[in-house]
């Protein structure tokens, strides 16, 4: 199995560009698909509507980074070892 | 009262009294030892018939009698009851582990340490059998002087100043104990104390002689305000005597709450009840809160041991069966534990000469079973489940809810400190930045595993299997309480009958009653 | 009804860990470690549901053993994560470890079985030391430290629930542990809850655990995961099914988890976030209280413990072999630790909720079951967890560890076989559970009308996940973690605890130190001058009393300096005439 590491090494570094060429092509299917597959009945209302949970996602990812890192994160973070000297 | 033939408590308070004299043709300093540690197991040998207590019986057991001075009423007067045998079983047993720990810690002036030793077992015995009050105070006087020459001569720098303050407090609560002992005797006509028990006094008698003997017994306990000597004290004294000091001393101030304060000034016992219950909470948040901040090791377990013995006078002054039950508990597993771990300071000291604990940390690699007791006994000193204490804690905890569930929420506070400065001190001990000098320190002997692992399997037993101390002292503490009861709600119904009487005449005298009809 | 034929669990756990200090030798003993884990998996299987071990202990009767589907599922996964953490716990050759994990399990399955508060309290208390053990056995300052606030944060817990029990005690006469219905709440109930929330990590009382589970040993982090929160989410399950405010505190957990894990650089910091992020499913599923809801929440313990075992197998690898379980000092090692990444995105997956992985089957059944119940609110803000959750531990976890950096020639301590195998375990389980779900279901406490796998959910499920990495590719720059600790309520608890210190022992200390004065300088003093003033006074009563001590005391004082010479006969006679002279004046009278 040893293989395995240099194999997964090269390819993240090689064929990068592919990997993501597939993984948008993978989101593009699958907005496709909702187009078709729709919940029988919409337990939140919004998410018979077409790509709701992609938008969904995608929304609170970004905010979810946005806020935490840019915003909360500069006011409680303090330096490493702020509890190791006592 | 129950008669038993044989002497059997004279037998084990005089024995001692008997190998000191013995001792005095004793020259070299191991015979010492070994002659000491061979009759304390004589001694608790000799204990065999008081397996034979009944239980189901509050009357005195193994009594005997016999007039000493007629003519002023003074009898030799001794016996035992549930109250009374556990503490005589702690003090026979804390005998020969004080010998064991002292082995090597004590090699000026043996023979007369051992005499000390002996003398005070003896006069402990003596305090807890007696059923008169004269002989119980001159027992209590007796127990002063060994404990002042175990400080004085064996301790550490500050002895004089310690020993000197430990028999000023505790002479000054004498005093005043003597003085209410003879009101007793001029009041009750008797020095007996079953008979005293069966008497009743009027509540301005009571109230005085209440005042009195428990200032005395607060000193002894020692209870917050009086508290101050118990640290000097313990500091200073070698480990044999912090442990005996611990022990047993310690739980002369409370049994005498037992014995007399409860039993025989019942009403005034109630009246200064929520008095008492304060300073008790008061000694428990405050003997933690002061140990925490110790950097002494004997001083934190002493301040600890004012914070556990504010538990037992809280149990006491609950008077319901649960707190009595735990403080009774409490009063033989801080015994067991204290006493443990003051001879668990004592083993450290003897490889470090410092009870500072900033040099003795960081042993647990170079000495796993010193700390693996050293846990078991910090463990249970907080009242950690499975050990003795925690039974003790619970029962108390029970009553104090029983009573007054602010009572219970003040304790909890304490409970918690306890913890806190007790894993503090167990943390820095094991885990803390060792010295450089450790190496070379051996881990325990087997002298020291046997005078570690006696108490250490009390803990658990007690911990685990409570039944037979439960069944020990059930009948005495139900009739202590019940007798406590029927006085006082006897008095109560005195003082209504008498108030009634008032508001009838009141009544009749009301100036406006011509007005109103 | 008190059968004998059930083997508690806990009995093989404590009997190893007595056994095993007396055990000599290096390290042929380990192999006798699985032993316990494997009779505890034997037992929870084989038993029978009812009332086994009644014992009497302080004039109570304690239930030992209350065996029902509830405490049988939650046993159940217990003893295969206990097995799954010895297997990886298998190179540690210090013995106290393996001590302190057996007993923490025990304590674990004693309180799942416990049929009476008194037993769990006991139980309780054990857990919380076993545990601490596992945090100091790293023997690092840090750690020392973090155990010692660890110990003490769950002593108050457990305070609490004494406290609760000993009132509720007073109140209903008995110990016995049983539902409590919203409408009939007394205070001690509360009391008892807040116990357990403290175990469950609810905010606020939650900063324990990211304090403590990063500086717990490798292994040892693996038991903590497991049982600690599991064991508090089963006893809220029994005891407080139904109960809104736990709906709101596990909702509320749910989401701060994964807004501190956003922001986080240490990766078991991370995971420890995420555990309080999960666990609040759990609780907001028990708050809910109907029979899915309770269903989706155990379902939820049971994967969770699974794939959080798993996570922090993983992460614990990484510690192991690079030494560091920080992000920033990580990256790019995908290359030299192929499996670990892979065992490890099992895990990440699982969590995540992506399908044919357990967190799927069981995820799901809880936020549905919220929303049937017209929870609206609640199921959104579980949804938006579970997007946190995907990014922080499904991707920049991963990312950040394995990947992001092209080089890192950091020294990699070759990780032993049997973290290999353990993880594998846990990896092979997780997907079986996700592709048979009915392994988990039948387990579970109510009747199961969940179906998960439907076309819709399946697509619902990769669409939500999928674009979640869409976000994270596009902010990629921006998540990137920084050195740094963050603060959490911890800090108000240092707070408090500083200024209990500096309020009330500090003073109380300084006070103490000054009484005694009072007492030597104005009582000493005092009875000095009475002596002093009574010799000039007829003899009378109480007087000639305190004179004659005052003259013995001085008498003694004097003495002391002859004692250096050793005449103690000589003082003996002292004191003799001394006590003489007492009781001739008392008896004069």
């Amino acid at each position: 199995m040893s293989f395995l590491g240099p194999w997964l090494d090269n390819t993240r570094k090689q064929h990068i560009k592919l990997w993501t060429t597939v993984f948008f092509l993978i989101l593009a299917v699958l907005v496709g698909i909702n187009y078709f597959v729709r919940p029988h009945h919409a337990e939140y209302h919004f998410d018979k509507y077409l790509g709701f949970w992609p938008l969904f996602g995608l929304v609170v990812a970004l905010l979810m980074i946005i806020v935490m890192k840019k915003i909360v994160f500069p006011l409680i973070t303090g330096p490493e070892d702020t509890y190791d000297s006592k | 009262m129950l008669d038993s033939c044989s002497q059997i408590l004279t037998a084990i308070i005089f024995l001692p009294i008997v190998a000191c004299i013995c001792l005095f043709f004793i020259e070299r300093p191991s015979t010492v030892r070994v002659f000491t540690l061979v009759v304390s197991i004589i001694e608790l040998i000799l204990m065999k018939p008081l397996v034979n207590f009944q239980f189901n019986t509050t009357e005195f057991q193994f009594v005997e009698r016999i007039a000493w001075m007629p003519q002023w009423g003074l009898e030799y007067y001794l016996g035992v009851d549930g109250i009374s045998i556990l503490m005589v079983w702690l003090t026979v047993g804390i005998l020969p582990l004080c010998v064991l720990c002292s082995w090597s810690y004590i090699e000026k002036r043996v023979k007369e340490f051992h005499f000390c030793l002996l003398f005070m077992t003896s006069a402990c015995l003596g305090v807890f059998c007696a059923l008169d009050f004269t002989l119980f105070y001159v027992f209590w006087e007796a127990m002063l002087v060994p404990m002042y020459l175990l400080i004085a001569v064996w301790g550490g720098p500050n002895r004089r100043y310690a020993s000197i303050k430990f028999i000023l407090y505790t002479l000054a609560g004498s005093t005043v104990l003597l003085v209410a002992l003879i009101a007793f005797r001029i009041v009750g006509g008797t020095f007996s104390i079953p008979e005293l028990m069966t008497k009743s006094f009027s509540f301005r008698f009571q109230f005085w002689t209440f005042l009195a003997m428990a200032l005395a017994f607060a000193i002894k306990v020692p209870m917050f305000p009086f508290h101050t000597w118990l640290p000097a004290a313990h500091v200073e004294a070698p480990t044999a005597g912090s442990v005996v000091l611990a022990s047993v001393l310690l739980k002369m101030g409370t049994y005498g709450f037992l014995r007399f304060c409860l039993p025989l000034t019942p009403s005034a016992s109630e009246y200064f009840a929520p008095m008492m219950i304060a300073i008790s909470i008061a000694s428990i948040i405050y003997g933690g809160a002061v140990a925490l901040g110790q950097d002494d090791m004997k001083k934190i377990i002493a301040y600890s041991s004012v914070g556990h013995m504010g538990f037992v006078t809280l149990g006491i002054f609950l008077f319901n069966q649960r707190g009595v039950e735990g403080a009774l508990f409490q009063m033989l597993n801080h015994g067991i534990t204290t006493g443990g771990l003051f001879m668990m300071v004592g083993t450290i000291y003897e490889r470090s000469h410092s009870r500072q604990v900033n040099d003795n940390l960081g042993i647990a690699k170079y000495m796993p079973a010193y700390i693996g007791f050293f846990g078991l006994f910090a463990f249970s000193s907080f009242g950690f489940p499975a050990t003795n204490s925690f039974v003790g804690e619970l029962l108390v905890m029970i009553g104090a809810f029983q009573a007054n569930p602010w009572i219970a929420a003040a304790i909890v506070p304490g409970v918690l400190l306890a913890a806190t400065y007790m894993l503090r001190l167990a943390q820095k001990l094991s885990w803390g930045e060792p010295s450089s000098f450790k190496t070379g320190w051996k881990d325990l002997n087997f002298r020291e595993w046997v005078y570690l692992f006696i108490p250490a399997v009390f803990v658990l037993y007690i911990g685990l299997a409570p039944g037979l101390f439960f069944k020990t002292m059930d009948a005495s503490v139900a009739g202590l309480i019940s007798d406590f009861k029927a006085k006082t709600s006897a008095y109560a119904i005195e003082i209504k009958e008498t108030d009634s009487a008032v508001t009838v005449a009141g009544v009749e005298k009301d100036p406006l009653y011509e007005f109103k009809h | 009804m008190t059968a004998n034929s059930f083997y508690h669990p806990s009995l093989f756990f404590i009997a190893a860990a007595l056994i095993l200090p007396f055990l000599k030798g290096e390290s042929w003993w380990r192999w006798l470690t699985p032993i316990p884990a494997i009779a505890a998996i034997i037992s929870v299987i084989t038993v029978k549901s009812g009332m086994y071990g009644e014992i009497h202990y302080l004039h109570q009767t304690l239930l030992m053993g209350r065996v029902d589907t509830l405490s049988k599922v939650f046993a159940h996964v217990f003893a295969i994560q206990a097995l799954i953490g010895i297997i990886y716990a298998f190179h540690v050759k210090e013995k106290a470890h393996h001590v302190a994990s057996m007993l923490y399990v025990a304590g674990s399955f004693g309180c799942t079985f416990a049929g009476d508060f008194l037993t769990l309290f006991i139980f309780w208390e054990l857990m919380a030391v076993a545990s601490t053990f596992l945090v100091w056995l790293r023997k690092n300052p840090i750690s020392t430290r973090a155990g010692f606030r660890y110990l003490l944060f769950h002593m108050f817990g457990g305070l609490f629930l004494l406290g609760g029990l000993l009132l509720r005690f007073n109140a209903v006469g008995d110990f016995s542990f049983a539902h409590v219905m919203q409408a009939d709440v007394q205070l001690y109930d509360w009391l008892i809850m807040i116990g357990f929330c403290v175990n469950a990590a609810a905010i606020p009382l939650h900063a324990w655990l990211p304090d403590a589970y990063p500086e717990a040993t490798v292994p040892g982090a693996v038991f903590m995961c497991a049982f600690t929160t599991k064991t508090a989410v089963y006893v809220l399950a029994r005891g407080f099914a139904g109960f809104d405010i736990l709906a709101i505190a596990g909702t509320a957990m749910a989401v701060y988890g994964v807004l501190y894990a956003c922001i986080e650089n240490d990766c078991r910091r991370i995971l420890s976030y995420h555990i309080i992020s999960q666990v609040g499913y759990m609780v907001a599923g028990i708050g809910v209280g109907t029979a899915m809801t309770v269903n989706g929440a155990v379902a939820h313990a049971y994967a969770h413990i699974l794939y959080k075992g798993l996570l922090f197998m993983g992460a614990g690898c990484l510690l192991y072999a690079a030494g560091t379980s920080k992000l920033t000092e990580l990256g790019g090692l995908v290359g030299r630790l192929p499996w670990v990444m892979i065992l490890y995105m099992v895990g990440a997956v699982s969590i995540s909720g992506m399908p044919f992985f357990n967190g799927f089957v069981s995820k799901n059944m809880t936020i549905l079951g919220a929303v049937e119940a017209h929870r609206l609110a609640i199921g959104v803000l579980l949804e938006v967890a579970a997007v946190g959750t995907f990014l922080s531990v499904g991707i920049k976890l991963p990312y950040f560890a394995f990947f992001a950096k092209s080089e890192n020639n950091i020294e990699l301590k070759p990780i032993p076989i049997n973290m290999y195998i353990a993880m594998g375990i846990a990896a092979g389980l997780c997907l079986a559970q996700g592709l048979f779900p009915n392994m988990l279901y039948h387990l579970l406490p109510n009747p199961v009308h969940f179906e998960p796998y439907t076309g819709w959910t399946l697509l619902q499920a990769f669409m939500l996940l999928s674009f979640t990495g869409l976000g994270f590719y596009i902010l990629r720059k921006v998540i990137v973690p920084h050195a740094g600790r963050n603060f959490d309520f911890d800090v108000i608890y240092r707070l408090i605890g500083r200024a209990f210190i500096n309020l009330v022992c500090k003073p109380i200390a300084f006070f103490d130190g000054h009484w005694t004065e009072v007492y030597r300088t104005g009582g000493m003093r005092g009875l000095m001058g009475a002596a002093a003033g009574a010799r000039w006074f007829d003899v009378k009563g109480i007087d000639t009393v305190v004179d004659g001590s005052a003259y013995t005391v001085r008498g003694i004082g004097r003495i002391s300096a002859k004692l250096q010479t050793g005449k103690l006969q000589d003082y003996l006679a002292w004191a003799s005439v001394a006590a003489l002279v007492i009781y001739a004046v008392v008896w004069w009278k």
